[in-house]
């Protein structure tokens, strides 16, 4: 599929696209605004694959690699819209309502995505690329134009309000009954 | 990059539960993506869809003018009374409907002719797959174009079943359909056959309830009957009523027991069978439709087109020419021309400049060998160095004789003189030709974007006209006279160049050389002129 992709045969771009689309629009999906809009970045992201298969040097899984494009497709789409400032998010922040009723109470993972999508942009972007992706702070701060600093306590307070939405959608345990519980401590 | 991996539980659920999460994409992401990686395919798909629609039209016209397919008029309306509609059933004619509207929006509304009528169709109270078709005709059956979803047959005899509905995706409240009419002269509306359709109406409904019932251009007496299952015929079909005087309709409708029907009345949804027939489909699952409908219908790409390009080229050359005689035929020697000069030692010639351009199909044969054969014009031209006279000479031309194959001296007159003296000119012999080249080309090496080739063309040549100095006969003049010049030639080229691919097209430049393998002239003339023009080719090519 690899060989047939560097020769641009369309029929081992559309496996490798059918393969690894459903994944990596749930990675766009956690990042855009709307369907509409994790689509079109899925869209730039693979041409991209593509265009840069050549460059795949077959160090560590093409998922990874794959990944990596379509989430830095996804920052520099949003980048595009919005400056990530930590001033403007934490005014939006204490002035955000998240709207539970719009939370499908099925499937949890659907569920878990569609909390995270009810963050601020700017702390949904953070809470995404350190929690979810993997990526360091620094490399946070450098892909947003932000301070490292910012980025840590965007993150902190997403993590905070996330968990605040995940234990009223009661998909999570409050912590201190996490607590409670793993100590046998009945509550 | 590193995936870190944290001890934290609300970190590792966050990470697990979004790497279950998945969405699938629309077709249109898959499209665009093709269609920016494949740019030159791109217009294909279109080129085929749009021949698709135009054979689908056309199939329909004919059709509809047959004499056994009434012409099927498809007409929608907003109902007002939705709610007092059973309009659910006839997924399969909605389906038909839509995708007529999709393939030609057109002639659907202008109610004309749009397509054989494909079938009458059980009633259902609501919409559902599997809906059941009472007769189909299957001359339409088989015209149909096949998208997502097979139609379920049954419920008559001697229809052959062809398989289910599978896609309900365009399942509407807000449907438009078409239906066929029914022969019921035979009262055998049961057990009727496909060929039997021969006439087809539409119903609306008006904001009274009181439906406009129109008919085809070919509308005729004959008419159908349908009811609903208070007849206790649950084969009803639909209603389909187009003349209330038709004695045929109440005796059908009573043999068959079935209640007889007003011509156009249509009251409450429980009572009799309706169409409800909207002038506004979903506009999402008709958008949807129709963005699918070339992509699900595009052909698929035949092999020949990935080894298939078309090249324009240009070439502008210098053109030579070279003489030859037979030596028998040279001249006494004179102060000019010494014993035994040759006839291209005796006239003072330039090179002139002369272009090619022409259109090529290539086809690669191989990974490293090509073909190619098109179409060519071209211009040569060269400069002769001669004077005027003062006044018109008397010289001759020698020409041979076609009877006797001896030479002969005919005489002309000019006023050019084959000198170079201080008030010399340059005369041009020039010809306008249309030419066939017919070649191959071998990759001599390269890699995906830079090759380098050579190549060999064979010119069958029509030389449309030009002009011609002619050497008289004793080489001190010229003679002009373009009814020598051969009318059919052929010519040889050869070439090398270099092929640089770009994202949309190829770019091919290199020397080329062209030779001439006949005389200019024809064979009475008895000096021989062979032609060759050296240029550089540039090419574009792109591929089908």
């Amino acid at each position: 599929m690899l060989a047939g992709c560097l020769k641009n045969n369309a029929a081992a771009q559309e496996a490798l696209y059918s393969r690894f689309s459903p994944r990596m629009l749930g990675v766009c999906y956690r990042f855009a605004k709307n369907r509409e809009d994790a689509e079109d970045m899925l869209q730039e992201g693979f041409i991209k694959v593509f265009t840069q298969m050549h460059q795949y040097r077959n160090e560590g899984a093409l998922e990874g690699w794959i990944r990596r494009i379509i989430v830095h497709t996804c920052i520099n789409n949003l980048k595009k819209n919005k400056k990530f400032s930590d001033s403007l998010d934490i005014i939006h922040a204490h002035s955000v309502h998240i709207n539970e009723e719009l939370i499908p109470s099925i499937m949890q993972a659907k569920q878990v995505v569609e909390c995270i999508r009810m963050l601020p942009l700017g702390y949904r972007t953070v809470l995404n690329l350190y929690a979810i992706e993997g990526f360091p702070h620094k490399e946070i701060a450098g892909m947003l134009d932000i301070e490292e600093s910012t980025s840590r306590s965007q993150y902190t307070r997403a993590k905070a309000m996330l968990e605040e939405i995940l234990v009223r959608k009661k998909i999570i345990q409050k912590p201190k009954e996490r607590m409670r519980t793993a100590s046998g401590t009945e509550g | 990059m590193e995936r870190k991996f944290y001890t934290n539980d609300f970190e590792q659920l966050l990470k697990d539960k979004t790497d279950e999460f998945r969405m699938y994409p629309s077709k249109r992401v898959w499209h665009s993506i093709y269609n920016d990686l494949h740019p030159g395919r791109k217009w294909p798909s279109i080129a085929v869809s749009m021949v698709l629609v135009i054979v689908l039209l056309m199939m329909g016209y004919w059709n509809n003018n047959s004499s056994k397919a009434p012409a099927l008029t498809a007409i929608a309306t907003t109902p007002k009374n939705t709610t007092t509609i059973t309009a659910k059933a006839n997924v399969a004619a909605h389906n038909i409907a839509l995708q007529q509207a999709a393939i030609s929006p057109i002639a659907y509304q202008n109610q004309t002719t749009i397509q054989q009528p494909f079938g009458i169709y059980k009633n259902n109270t609501e919409a559902k797959p599997n809906s059941s078709l009472i007769a189909a005709n299957k001359n339409a059956l088989a015209q149909q174009p096949a998208i997502n979803w097979n139609i379920a047959l049954g419920q008559f005899n001697n229809i052959a079943s062809t398989g289910t509905i599978t896609n309900t995706s365009l399942l509407n409240n807000s449907t438009l359909f078409s239906i066929s009419g029914v022969d019921n002269k035979n009262n055998t509306r049961n057990t009727e056959t496909p060929d039997e359709f021969d006439n087809a109406v539409a119903l609306q409904q008006t904001e009274n309830s009181k439906p406009l019932m129109t008919t085809s251009a070919n509308s005729k007496s004959k008419t159908a009957v349908a009811t609903d299952k208070r007849g206790g015929n649950k084969n009803a079909g639909l209603l389909v009523n187009t003349d209330k005087n038709n004695t045929d309709i109440n005796s059908a409708a009573g043999n068959n027991n079935a209640d007889k029907v007003d011509d156009v009345t249509i009251s409450s949804a429980t009572a009799k069978t309706a169409l409800a027939v909207n002038k506004k489909a979903t506009a999402e699952q008709d958008k949807a439709f129709i963005d699918n409908y070339a992509f699900y219908n595009k052909s698929k790409r035949k092999k020949w087109q990935d080894r298939t390009a078309l090249e324009f080229y240009i070439t502008p050359s210098v053109g030579y020419r070279h003489l030859t005689n037979d030596a028998k035929y040279n001249p006494p020697p004179t102060a000019s021309f010494a014993a035994g000069m040759s006839a291209n030692e005796s006239v003072n010639q330039k090179p002139g400049l002369g272009v090619e351009a022409g259109l090529d199909i290539i086809y690669s044969l191989a990974k490293n060998l090509r073909v190619k054969a098109g179409v060519q014009i071209n211009y040569t031209n060269y400069a002769v160095t001669a004077e005027e006279t003062s006044h018109p000479v008397l010289t001759t031309l020698t020409l041979t004789n076609p009877n006797t194959g001896f030479p002969d001296l005919h005489p002309a007159t000019t006023t050019l003189a084959n000198t170079s003296g201080p008030d010399a000119i340059k005369i041009h012999n020039k010809t306008y030709q249309f030419s066939l080249p017919i070649g191959a080309a071998l990759k001599l090496s390269g890699n995906n974007k830079l090759e380098w080739y050579a190549g060999a063309t064979i010119q069958p040549t029509f030389v449309i006209g030009g002009k011609a100095y002619l050497l008289s006969s004793d080489r001190k003049n010229y003679v002009a006279d373009a009814s020598l010049i051969r009318k059919w030639n052929v010519n040889s080229g050869i070439e090398t160049y270099i092929s640089y691919k770009f994202d949309n097209f190829t770019l091919q430049a290199g020397p080329q050389v062209r030779y001439q393998l006949f005389s200019t002239y024809s064979t009475n003339y008895t000096v021989t002129e062979k032609l060759y023009n050296v240029g550089v080719k540039i090419g574009i090519l792109k591929n089908f």
